[in-house]
């Protein structure tokens, strides 16, 4: 196998880049160890930043997110709710902070306009009477699983190729150059090595496991940021708290739900990280200050996701761009065709692509010029059934027969079902209910799996894609994989879901008899 | 009377013209029962299969068992009008005072010479006892229009519709009763109705009796003379009445007998001359006279009418078993049921969803502005959309709880009335909500919401105040444990069997909609509007949802949105 | 079934046993008080037998963490004993244990439910999952299976179009390894053929139909081949599984038994149905689908509770209480972030210090979540007791799985517990007040 690129990471970044070479005609093969959006992008706050959050700390990173908010609600609506925000101040909060921000705001480009409390509250009614000040920005919600998938579609659709499950573990380096990368398939097992003409690393918190296997060390600290998705949606926009970036500060609808968050608790190990209970009580807490019903809402999932902040202490700098995120040229290292883009945030996505592109490139001698900045994003099929709302809207407006619903909670229906099984044979992949429910709403809803879990292992079944006891092993797999999610915040109606839950297929089923101890 | 009647030719010419008029018109009236079209028009048939339906019927009831059930009928509704005593005791007595009071009146009084004479030979219009019973009946009307006009002016308001027809009817009687004692009062003082008898009847021997007989007539019948002088004595007034005895007494009951007239010519007194000069008695009588033969002819056309519809509603629908219509014969009793009404409002008042009124204002939902909408919707003309849209919501809202039916004074089968009501406005167009909801899904109506085809949710009126607006709160709905207990026990669910309609129908979808925020799509959903509100799904949830009233928020949500659409597009109306 | 005299009850009565919880516990207490002549009334909202299986459970596995299975439960019990455990069976001993299922599985019977079970063996029974579940009682309806899994014999599984949480090709398959002669079967059920969806319940009722079990029987009986037993879902009738399974068995001249299943349940559906026409019948006043709302308490000790539910309300004045409300789900435990209360009489409750030991971060972990073994604590006549070991009140006590020290979940001991400890609460109230002269009896 051989390519042009090797783009490492499927991420936001990984996938913008490999659209940004696509639309520029240069092919690459992306690579993923996990899937899609395993990293950050699947555990962040899916907030388009106004800007509005970094006017006093970050005023460089504030300009961007004005502007690439901007160009991803022109050219990628369709992954974009366009809320507009707030940003509340309540009693006790420092009024000079208040007073002052509009003018940070100004400096930075970031468009501010100032509203009473009573305006505030009669767009937002669940925010708190203890509002004191408010401001209307220009915030908005985006999908990042929709945004993934659809850059990495276009890719495709342009001649490249992606692949799952399929991790890095090695470099061919010489003279200076990496000229193969071996690769291991983590379901099989099977090694194999592309032979390449450069390499990205769009890893982002693992970027130096990558660098680390051609002997470059890149000072990478990991920060955990947990998030609470509620049962229902609460606020209609964006609601940010106007104080110095702290936690729980931004409460930020998505679809059906709302999700409030977020805490920064530094972590060792990227791929060992676990929202804990304490982390869930300070959210609540701090968010009802804001937006009281918060501390009596039903939480659905608590999940969490890596920031790779790039440490400036030592290292090899490459092409700073912005304090954001950190673009790293390591022919400095001695390896020319080494590329690393880390940090950053999901709002500045675009432009790092962008920026790593253009570097690459430059090394390629390819002057095609950047497109993503004037082409819009189309839409295909396939990241269509990650938006909430949207399957049931199909089959209530018509459906075969016998397409039935598997999971009742999101109404995800075994048409759904067999468009995922499709597409994931097509990649040679097995299809379990873990990844069936990363590309759908399979399980996210209401009973987290419980009643769903056991509608698609039957399914499955009946389509021959499991066969012995594959379905018990699979059935536990999703259960841990929802579980992880609703561990820490199992008190009242979630509780008893739980309850419910464990009652049914331990109380009745055994099922825990039947997976491995570890 | 008749005689002074028939003595005038003019007089004669109307009564009879009166006569003819009314006939006519009685017969126009009947035959237009058969030639409406009061129901669905799928149940339309030629005019002579329902004259042959009609005759029929009254055929094989005259000579079945049934036909004894004729005279309890007359008996009991017509002549004592006991319907009306079960609903309303003061309606009643009102209602028998006038209708007893005329009735006697009409048969004792106007139609002397034919009943009265011939039952009672010796018959004169002033003996006793006939003076007395004369004012009697008279009375009794009288008393009975007052207190018709005391109800309607207490009772206004929506339940009860007093229209110029009810005006007129109490006018007429009133001027007719009025009238009778004006003459009567004017008889009593006017002078040359005395000297006119005096010459034909007295045996007075001369001047001196004359006076003895003025006096005791002025003294004590009321008589007024313009210029009696002789001094008044005891002796005089002793003379006149044994005058009076020989010569008048056959004839004349003493007038005090006739105790409103009576007391109304005294009144009169000082008018009493000149009154007779201009022949006041004589103009009175005319007025009294034509004014019955006014009411006469106009009978038919007035609310008079009942007079013929009522007794004929009580008698063909009390000897008919109402629960099981006829359909060949519905159309003509219908249309004389129509005739029937006498707007007295006793349905609207027993109606059971009549409070509705109060809370949408749409008077149409009280059965008494109901039966005016029928003839208005079977007219053949167009009626519009907004006019459709309340007269529709009427009929829905309308539970056929019967009650209406079992207290309407006149016996009319209402219950008949409103299911042919519902089938022709259905095919306008227009039939119960849970029907035309059909007719898209829930998808496509969730579109019309979108596209504001339908009004937008500010603006809906609902019912303000008084929804607990569950579908919005989400404490309501969000402890939904998807256990589907409520769909296993739901009876919809079970009975379903087209599955085209049974696209999106189990209360766990619903609630699930209304998690992810679909509040529009839940609306127009199959679940929705075939939900019997049987409760078993909220009884059974171990969560304690209340499933079955969201359901119905639903529903008047839905309705809400989408009454306004105009749906009598591509139905000819 | 005549209406019970309860409907016209004295409000000034004052019953001996105010029974709350309308699961497994609650009936069982109520049976067990109305079989003893106590004047029993019995209040709970609905919920509780729907969610159950059909099977009995007394108990499969411990120590949970070495997920120890137990052919003979009763050993199991001994196990517990010997190792001092704190579970409520160790409150009671085995003969009453029992003697407490005899009662149940009696009462049962009489009231067209038979149960069978082995004197000193768990039974296996397959499951929808396909998995192999122990358990002690089996309906009579689920028995056949049992046999067949023994025997490994050849066995046909059936299952419907559109009942999506079972799938006889899921079973068959999962099992195919050490029961090589299972083979499956869908058919669209009879008069349901045009529906995208199917649910349990409504199949129940139409096999009620003698019509439904022919056409059924016509579709199966040609694709026997040599099976000898056919396995259904539990779905076979609500108030007629007798008359049904024999009917089908004639019909198909092989024994058919079902397989339990996920909620909502049919089996959970009879055992509703029983517990609402079968105990009125026996003196109980039960307040169907009634919550209490609160407690008080009056002079004399006794308990006053207001009864509520659909905006009317109701005192009931009883002399003891038998608080049988279940865990989460059943409400008889409510929880908030800051830990978990008990909410009718307060009671202090066993539960880790903090949220953060609640649960552990494997859903499957095989210990078992420490909050499952939360819950009141009792002494031996089963009264909730305070730090000190007292009762709170003497006239108060508990049963079912609000108890602490026991994981029914992850021990398979559900029913059992229910049970036995109803049983054990409520001949604890006679020891101590029904033999006082001092006090009468209804």
């Amino acid at each position: 196998m051989r390519t042009q690129v090797l783009v490492i990471g499927g991420g936001a970044t990984g996938t913008a880049v490999a659209r940004d070479l696509a639309l520029r005609g240069v092919q690459c093969i992306l690579v993923e160890k996990g899937d899609l959006n395993s990293g950050a992008s699947g555990g962040n706050h899916g907030l388009l930043h106004s800007g509005g959050r970094y006017v006093t700390n970050d005023k460089e990173a504030a300009r961007e997110c004005k502007l690439e908010g901007d160009i991803v609600k022109r050219l990628m609506p369709q992954c974009v709710e366009d809320t507009g925000g707030l940003f509340v101040a309540v009693r006790g909060d420092d009024e000079k902070f208040i007073a002052d921000y509009p003018s940070h705001c100004a400096e930075c480009g970031v468009p501010c306009e100032a509203i009473s409390p009573q305006e505030a509250r009669e767009l937002e009614p669940t925010l708190s009477e203890n509002v004191i000040a408010a401001y209307r920005v220009e915030d908005a919600s985006v999908d990042p699983f929709k945004l993934t998938l659809l850059n990495i579609s276009q890719a495709i659709s342009l001649g490249s190729r992606r692949l799952r499950s399929t991790k890095v573990i090695g470099f061919d380096i010489h003279n200076k150059k990496i000229e193969r990368v071996l690769v291991r398939n983590v379901n099989t097992g099977n090694e194999f090595h592309i032979e390449v003409e450069q390499v990205v690393n769009c890893a982002g918190a693992w970027a130096n496991q990558i660098t680390g296997l051609a002997g470059i060390e890149v000072p990478i600290q990991y920060s955990k940021g947990t998030l609470l998705v509620t049962n229902d949606r609460i606020n209609y926009r964006i609601i940010n708290r106007l104080r110095k970036p702290s936690d729980a500060d931004i409460l930020v609808p998505g679809g059906t739900v709302s999700i409030i968050g977020t805490t920064s608790t530094p972590v060792e190990d990227p791929d060992d990280i676990y929202p804990t209970v304490e982390e869930v009580d300070l959210i609540v807490r701090e968010g009802a200050v804001m937006v009281p019903v918060l501390e009596r809402s039903r939480f659905v999932r608590a999940y969490c996701g890596v920031r790779p902040l790039f440490g400036k202490s030592g290292g090899s700098d490459g092409r700073n761009v912005s304090r954001g995120f950190a673009l790293l040229d390591h022919s400095k290292e001695n390896v020319d065709n080494l590329t690393t883009i880390t940090g950053g945030k999901l709002t500045t996505f675009r432009l790092m692509a962008e920026k790593t592109v253009d570097l690459v490139c430059r090394k390629m001698g390819v002057t095609a010029p950047c497109l993503t900045r004037t082409e819009p994003l189309p839409t295909t099929t396939g990241g269509q059934w990650t938006e909430p709302g949207i399957s049931p809207k199909r089959w209530m407006r018509s459906h075969e027969p016998d397409d039935i619903m598997i999971c009742e909670c999101e109404m995800v229906t075994r048409r759904a079902i067999d468009e995922i099984i499709e597409s994931l044979k097509g990649h040679n992949e097995k299809p379990g209910l873990v990844d069936i429910c990363m590309r759908t709403r399979l399980g996210r809803g209401a009973c987290q799996g419980a009643f769903c879990g056991m509608r698609a292992a039957a399914y499955l079944y009946e389509r021959g894609e499991l066969t012995g006891r594959e379905g018990i092993v699979d059935i536990g797999k999703f259960f841990q994989e929802r579980w992880k999610g609703i561990h820490s915040i199992l008190w009242g109606d979630q509780l008893i879901q739980a309850e419910l839950m464990e009652s049914i297929h331990c109380g009745l089923f055994d099922e825990e008899l039947y997976t491995p101890s570890r | 009377m008749i005689k002074t009647l028939l003595e005038s030719t003019f007089l004669f010419a109307c009564l009879y013209m009166a006569l003819g008029i009314c006939a006519l018109g009685i017969l126009i009236r009947i035959a237009r029962w058969f030639a409406a079209d009061i129901g669905p028009r799928s149940a339309v048939i030629p005019v002579w299969m329902r004259v042959a339906a009609a005759t029929k019927g009254f055929v094989a009831t005259v000579f079945s068992l049934r036909f004894f059930l004729f005279f309890k009928v007359l008996v009991l509704d017509v002549m004592l009008q006991a319907r009306i005593i079960k609903t309303d005791l003061s309606r009643w007595i009102m209602h028998i005072f006038i209708f007893f009071g005329f009735m006697l009146l009409l048969l004792m009084h106007a139609l002397d010479e034919l009943v009265t004479k011939k039952v009672f030979p010796e018959y004169y219009s002033t003996l006793a006892p006939f003076q007395q019973l004369r004012n009697v009946f008279g009375l009794m009307v009288i008393v009975g229009v007052a207190m018709a006009i005391y109800r309607r002016v207490r009772q206004r308001g929506p339940m009860l519709i007093t229209r110029y027809a009810d005006r007129y009817a109490v006018i007429i009687l009133a001027v007719i009763m009025i009238s009778g004692f004006l003459v009567e009062a004017s008889k009593i003082t006017s002078e040359s109705v005395f000297n006119r008898m005096m010459k034909d009847f007295s045996s007075a021997g001369g001047p001196a009796d004359e006076d003895a007989i003025k006096a005791f007539w002025s003294g004590e019948y009321g008589t007024v003379f313009a210029d009696f002088k002789t001094p008044v004595t005891p002796e005089l007034i002793a003379r006149g009445k044994q005058l009076n005895d020989e010569s008048c007494g056959s004839c004349h009951a003493p007038t005090k007998t006739a105790f409103i007239s009576f007391p109304l010519a005294r009144a009169l007194r000082p008018a009493a001359v000149p009154m007779d000069r201009i022949q006041a008695d004589v103009i009175l009588y005319y007025v009294h006279v034509l004014a019955c033969f006014a009411g006469l002819a106009y009978l038919p056309f007035s609310k008079f009418f009942h007079i013929i519809t009522d007794p004929l509603t009580m008698i063909v629908n009390g000897m008919s078993d109402k629960k099981k219509v006829n359909q060949a014969g519905a159309m003509p009793r219908r249309a004389m049921e129509l005739d029937a009404c006498t707007n007295c409002g006793t349905c609207s008042r027993y109606c059971s969803v009549a409070p509705v009124f109060r809370m949408t204002g749409n008077e149409t939902i009280l059965p008494s502005h109901k039966i005016r909408t029928i003839r208005s919707l079977s007219s053949g003309k167009k009626t519009g959309a907004d006019e459709l849209r309340k007269i529709s919501e009427g009929a829905f809202i309308c539970t056929s709880c019967y009650r209406c039916t079992e207290v309407c004074p006149t016996g009319i089968n209402l219950q008949d009335q409103w299911f042919a009501s519902k089938e022709l406005l259905a095919e306008k167009g227009y039939p119960l909500p849970h029907v035309w909801m059909k007719q898209f899904n829930a998808s496509e109506w969730s579109d019309r919401i979108r596209a504001g085809e339908a009004t937008r949710e500010k603006d809906v009126d609902t019912i303000k105040g008084r929804y607990y607006n569950l579908t919005a709160d989400s404490d309501v709905f969000a402890p939904c444990i998807q256990c589907q207990t409520c769909t296993n026990v739901c009876p919809v669910v079970a009975a379903q069997t087209d599955r085209k309609d049974a696209v999106d129908i189990t209360p766990q979808k619903i609630m699930n909609l209304l998690r992810l925020g679909l509040n529009d799509l839940a609306m127009g959903s199959r679940m929705v509007w075939d939900c019997t509100t049987c409760y078993q799904c909220q009884e059974h949830c171990p969560q304690g949802i209340q499933v079955t009233d969201i359901i119905y928020e639903l529903k008047n949500k839905a309705y809400g949105h989408f009454k306004n659409i105009d749906r009598t597009a591509g139905n000819d109306s | 079934m005549t209406l019970p005299k309860s409907h016209n009850y004295d409000p000034t009565h004052v019953f001996d046993v105010m029974v709350i919880g309308s699961g497994i516990a609650g009936m069982a207490a109520s049976l067990f008080a109305v079989n003893r002549k106590l004047s029993t009334v019995q209040a709970g909202s609905v919920g509780g037998t729907l969610f159950t299986s059909g099977l009995f459970d007394l108990i499969s596995v411990y120590p949970v963490g070495e997920k120890k299975l137990w052919e003979n439960p009763w050993e199991a019990l001994d196990a517990m004993r010997r190792d001092g455990s704190r579970h409520p069976y160790n409150r009671i001993s085995k003969e009453d244990i029992q003697v407490s299922f005899d009662e149940m599985i009696s009462f049962l019977g009489a009231s067209g439910m038979k149960l069978r079970f082995d004197q000193n063996r768990n039974l296996k029974v397959i499951t929808s999952m396909g998995t192999i579940k122990y358990t002690y009682c089996v309906p009579d309806s689920m028995w056949p299976g049992v046999e067949a899994y023994e025997t490994k014999a050849p066995c046909l599984i059936v299952d419907f179009n559109g009942l999506k949480e079972f799938s006889a090709r899921q079973v068959a398959t999962t099992l195919r390894e050490e029961w090589p002669a299972l083979r499956s079967l869908r058919v669209a059920f009879p008069g349901m053929a045009g529906r995208d969806e199917v649910f349990a319940a409504h199949l129940a009722q139409a096999l009620e139909l003698s019509e439904t079990r022919i056409a059924l029987a016509r579709m199966v009986k040609p694709e026997l081949g040599d099976a000898r037993f056919v396995g259904l879902p539990a779905v076979l009738g609500i108030k007629r599984t007798q008359t049904i399974i024999a009917h089908l068995g004639r019909l198909l001249g092989v024994p058919v038994f079902e397989i339990p299943m996920m909620p909502a349940s049919v089996p959970g559906f009879r055992l509703k149905e029983i517990f609402d026409s079968e105990l009125p019948q026996k003196g109980l006043l039960r307040l169907i689908d009634k919550r209490v709302m609160s407690v008080n308490r009056a002079e004399n000790g006794n308990f006053l509770l207001n009864i509520g539910g659909n905006n009317e309300s109701q005192v009931i004045q009883a002399r003891s209480v038998i608080l049988a409300t279940g865990r989460f789900m059943g409400k008889g435990l409510l929880s908030d972030r800051q830990g978990i209360f008990e909410p009718l009489f307060n009671l202090p409750l066993h539960q880790p210090d903090n949220r953060t030991a609640w649960h552990h971060e494997r859903f499957l972990h095989p210990a078992g979540h420490p909050i499952n073994s939360a819950g009141v604590d009792v002494d031996d006549s089963f009264r909730p007791v305070d730090a000190e070991g007292r009762p709170i009140y003497d006239n108060l006590f508990a049963a079912g799985t609000i108890l602490a020290h026991q994981d029914w979940m992850r021990m398979k001991c559900g029913s059992g517990l229910a049970i036995a400890t109803a049983y054990a609460a409520v001949t604890a109230f006679i020891e101590n007040f029904m033999k006082q002269s001092t006090r009468e009896s209804a």
